[in-house]
């Protein structure tokens, strides 16, 4: 099961991510980040809290990243975490990315 | 370790892959430690293949079901078997990409040849025109797992 709430401030809009992003759910997450691109403001994606990630979920971080390019909006990944980091990292997709920690 | 086989067969949909990761967790942690979490990355990417292959093409792709097969021996030995995996004429199609070349999609079978110390794809005996999937992974880092002769690494996988 994922979870997924965007929040919105002045600089960026952040979807938080809980949960498990596999091949059944990262659509969704795609789906809540895609119309995020059209702001024109930053898009990050929190995934502290993700359990579990397949390379359907780190497909769906490479789209971001590449309508981030396209439309001029940074894109980064807050928190990763550590499972979420070992995937990226068998991807060798963990340089690819801006991550920033959260407190 | 006894020589152990467990067996579980699902609908071939997206939302069996959560029940196929519960069920083998608790058998494959005790056995797998820390690299549990790599070794269940494995079967669900097997799994998701087979889906997206079905997917791609429901009459001459893999049956409704997806049955997944978890062997241990007492060497230490873990072998998964995935029949069915995909037809024959798409053997081509499966094999870990080029990362240079940074893009959605095709990370599925890089992941599996990373993590698991041999992969083959083999005629499957029970499927005429279909391939079964056999990755093999040493459970004790002190021992590398041999290869079966006839059966090659990842790069025809």
């Amino acid at each position: 099961m994922l979870d997924l709430n965007t929040r919105q401030d002045a600089q960026a809009s952040t979807v938080v991510a809980k949960g498990e992003i596999d091949l059944e759910s990262a659509p969704e997450l795609l789906q809540k980040l895609t119309p995020l691109f059209k702001s024109g403001g930053a898009v990050r994606v929190d995934l502290a809290g993700v359990a579990y990630m397949d390379s359907t979920g780190v497909a769906v971080l490479v789209q971001a990243l590449k309508l981030g390019q396209k439309s001029g909006a940074a894109f980064r990944l807050v928190s990763p975490s550590e499972r979420v980091q070992a995937v990226l990292s068998l991807a060798r997709l963990d340089q690819v990315f801006d991550i920033e920690s959260e407190g | 370790m006894h020589r152990e086989a467990y067996e579980l067969t699902v609908p071939a949909d997206p939302a069996s892959l959560k029940e196929v990761r519960g069920h083998f967790r608790p058998i494959l942690a005790p056995l797998a430690g820390d690299r549990v979490d790599d070794l269940l990355l494995a079967i669900d990417e097997a799994c998701s293949n087979v889906i997206k292959h079905r997917r791609a093409d429901p009459d001459g792709g893999p049956p409704d079901d997806l049955n997944l097969r978890v062997e241990t021996d007492p060497s230490l030995r873990l072998v998964m078997r995935l029949p069915a995996f995909c037809a024959e004429s798409d053997r081509a199609k499966v094999k870990p990409r080029d990362l240079d070349d940074v893009r959605p999609g095709g990370l599925g079978m890089h992941f599996i040849a990373e993590i698991m110390d041999c992969v083959s794809l083999d005629p499957d005996p029970n499927r005429p025109g279909m391939l079964m999937l056999t990755m093999e992974k040493a459970l004790d880092p002190g021992r590398s797992a041999e290869r079966p002769s006839g059966t090659g690494g990842t790069g025809d996988a």
